[in-house]
């Protein structure tokens, strides 16, 4: 059943190839395969990190206004102190990650509430840093550049960047307690809690990790823009949470997996690319971007109707444990 | 809760009190109220509507389309039509494939604002000056202004609904534990349906009070708005997840954003110090909620500490009898 959920985010894309190539004749080029493995870095990786919190059973919403928080404090910080001002990215947003955990695992706060507290108090602070909606200009972006526009033995550094955080994430997922807490968190915490896991931290860490995720989305921000934008990312967390849904992971929890969300990522950035290449009016991609978020949440349904007619199926198993056990 | 309240008194120092300030409070508060009761229908039944603000925006961009040809009144329905059928949609995707309300009603929220920037350009669009079509925004019966009366009507209209007829009791019941509620006999899946509908319903009637008092179709009009509700139903003290809330717990939340908000104005701080306080009064306000017991008993705690060496040293075990 796994397998059925992470081959979803895969066949979408290639679908998506197929149908654009045909519709626009610049969409298979090289060069506009290039732009778009250079583009969806930043999306991958923040849906990466959305994806951690989502295997807990949580989602977070804050994760946008987080990456402009982080691009006005790391650029207002590599003005003042140089390169080394570019610690403040991880600093920051492990700071929001791990209050947004300790509001939910410790504080016992809804994920909605907790997340979307951090929403408005991260895009305001962001807002009353830069005076008002006013960009901080990188005096020299240095190192950053690289970020935005190097490559990697002919691979873009965007791409380059995923691929490492998705090998350190499968690491992470598969080989260290903390990963397999997190599934075992997510797919039945009542059941974790008794096997011994540390419930509580595990949440908080997966908010953590969520949040250092989202701060190296923010550095490629800030490479590309040259610039700290308090407006930056404004809907990042619903191109995420799509990402992570249509790469498989369930909203549910307990189940998600770096590869097939790296290519819910790539999904979301090819339609976005191909939409432009078309064209086509932005709010239709809006449009567009809804009936896809929809669309991921119907796919899961279907897998789920698959899975309850298998006599192991995850969920028809749940309740009955619980009342075991409890 | 109560805490909040003394914050909300507190805040009273310069012009708040004034009946005008009140007033105009109460009119801003209207849209938020009724979007709030909205939202309150969905949270019982243990779900979540993210939309609100996108739907209000499709309601003022299609109502104003629609002032340009028909009179006040028909465009006004066909706003509120809007707003019900987001709703409806909604409540079937919901309903019919149990797919989250959570990923629903975002996937509504960039779909509903991508259709009304399209339906207008992504510009507000100016409604031609008529009494009829700002009289429910900016209208008044006697002294009290009509968005005031119309919220009065919706906490009224969600508590009968809620209290007196069989599909609020089956929203409670579904939202405490969807299986109990199937096993005793309700049609859950048109229960929920129902919920979202309802949610429409009064969003829809936020929506053309805020249209009519801007007089224009707007496809940034609230984005907030979804944001703000949860967050009244979530100061109020009803739990996301589901079973319980009464209209009154909205009616005190949005009474304590919307006084918060008012003050700060007053205060004249900008709108980002809004924002930020605004998130750090609905978290605080929640972990308040589910830490009470154990902040009541902390607190106990530390003034036990330190009365207890100020406190009378007992003379006799029959005075401290009598004492205590």
């Amino acid at each position: 059943m796994r397998l059925g959920r992470g081959v979803v985010g895969l066949l979408a894309v290639l679908a998506a190839w197929a149908a654009f190539s045909t519709l626009s004749p610049f969409f298979l080029t090289g060069s506009n395969i290039v732009n778009v493995g250079s583009q969806v870095g930043p999306l991958a990786i923040a849906a990466l990190g959305e994806m951690v919190v989502i295997i807990t059973g949580g989602f977070d919403v804050s994760i946008g206004a987080v990456a402009a928080l982080v691009t006005v404090v790391t650029a207002g910080a590599l003005n003042a102190v140089g390169p080394a001002g570019i610690l403040a990215a991880p600093l920051v947003g492990i700071a929001c990650g791990a209050v947004n955990g300790i509001l939910v695992s410790y504080g016992g706060v809804q994920p909605i509430i907790a997340t979307l507290g951090m929403l408005s108090f991260a895009r305001g602070f962001a807002l009353i840093l830069s005076g008002g909606s006013q960009a901080v200009m990188l005096r020299d972006t240095g190192a950053l550049a690289w970020l935005g526009y190097g490559q990697l033995g002919g691979i873009p550094a965007g791409l380059a960047v995923t691929v490492v955080v998705i090998l350190l994430l499968a690491a992470l997922l598969l080989g260290l307690r903390l990963g397999r807490w997190f599934y075992m968190v997510g797919s039945n915490r009542q059941a974790a809690e008794l096997v011994g896991v540390p419930v509580k931290a595990a949440i908080a860490w997966a908010y953590v990790l969520c949040g250092a995720a989202v701060s190296l989305t923010a550095l490629f921000y800030l490479a590309r823009a040259s610039a700290g934008l308090p407006t930056e990312g404004t809907g990042l967390e619903l191109q995420a949470i799509a990402a992570a849904v249509i790469g498989g992971a369930s909203l549910t929890g307990g189940v998600g997996a770096p590869v097939p969300v790296f290519f819910g990522a790539l999904f979301i950035q090819t339609l976005s690319n191909a939409l432009d290449l078309a064209g086509i009016s932005p709010f239709v991609k809006e449009v567009v971007l809804g009936a896809v978020i929809v669309f991921a949440g119907l796919i899961d349904y279907i897998i789920r109707k698959i899975s309850e007619t298998q006599p192991v199926g995850r969920d028809g198993r749940a309740p009955d444990t619980q009342t075991h056990v409890g | 809760m109560l805490l909040a309240l003394a914050l909300l008194l507190s805040l009273t120092a310069p012009r708040f009190l004034t009946l005008g300030n009140l007033t105009n409070l109460g009119r801003n508060a209207a849209v938020l109220a009724l979007a709030a009761c909205g939202q309150a229908i969905v949270v019982i039944t243990g779900g979540l509507d993210l939309s609100s603000g996108s739907a209000v925006a499709l309601v003022s961009v299609a109502s104003v389309l629609a002032v340009h040809h028909w009179t006040a009144s028909i465009a006004l329905a066909a706003g509120y039509l809007a707003a019900l059928a987001v709703g409806t949609l909604n409540g079937l995707l919901v309903a019919l494939f149990d797919i989250p309300p959570f990923l629903v009603t975002l996937g509504a929220l960039t779909g509903v604002h991508g259709l009304a920037s399209l339906l207008v350009g992504g510009i507000p669009l100016e409604a031609p000056p008529s009494a009829q079509f700002s009289w429910l925004g900016r209208g008044a019966l006697g002294p009290v202004p009509v968005p005031i009366l119309l919220a009065a009507a919706g906490f009224l209209a969600l508590d009968v609904l809620l209290r007196g007829t069989i599909l609020g009791r089956s929203w409670y019941l579904f939202g405490a534990s969807p299986p109990a509620a199937r096993a005793a006999g309700v049609r859950t899946r048109r229960a929920v349906w129902a919920a979202y509908v309802a949610a429409g319903a009064f969003v829809g009637m936020a929506g053309l009070v805020l249209t009519s008092r801007v007089n224009s179709g707007q496809p940034n009009l609230f984005p907030l708005l979804p944001f703000e509700a949860i967050a009244a139903c979530a100061i109020g003290g009803i739990p996301l997840s589901g079973g319980t809330g009464s209209p009154f717990q909205v009616l005190l939340g949005v009474l304590i954003i919307a006084a918060m908000e008012n003050g700060l104005r007053l205060l004249n701080f900008a709108s980002d110090v809004q924002l930020l306080f605004i998130g750090t009064l609905t978290v605080g306000a929640v972990l308040l909620q589910t830490k009470w017991s154990r902040v009541v008993a902390g607190g106990r705690h530390v003034v036990e500490r330190i009365s207890r060496p100020l406190r009378r040293a007992p003379l006799s075990v029959a005075t401290r009898q009598g004492g205590r």
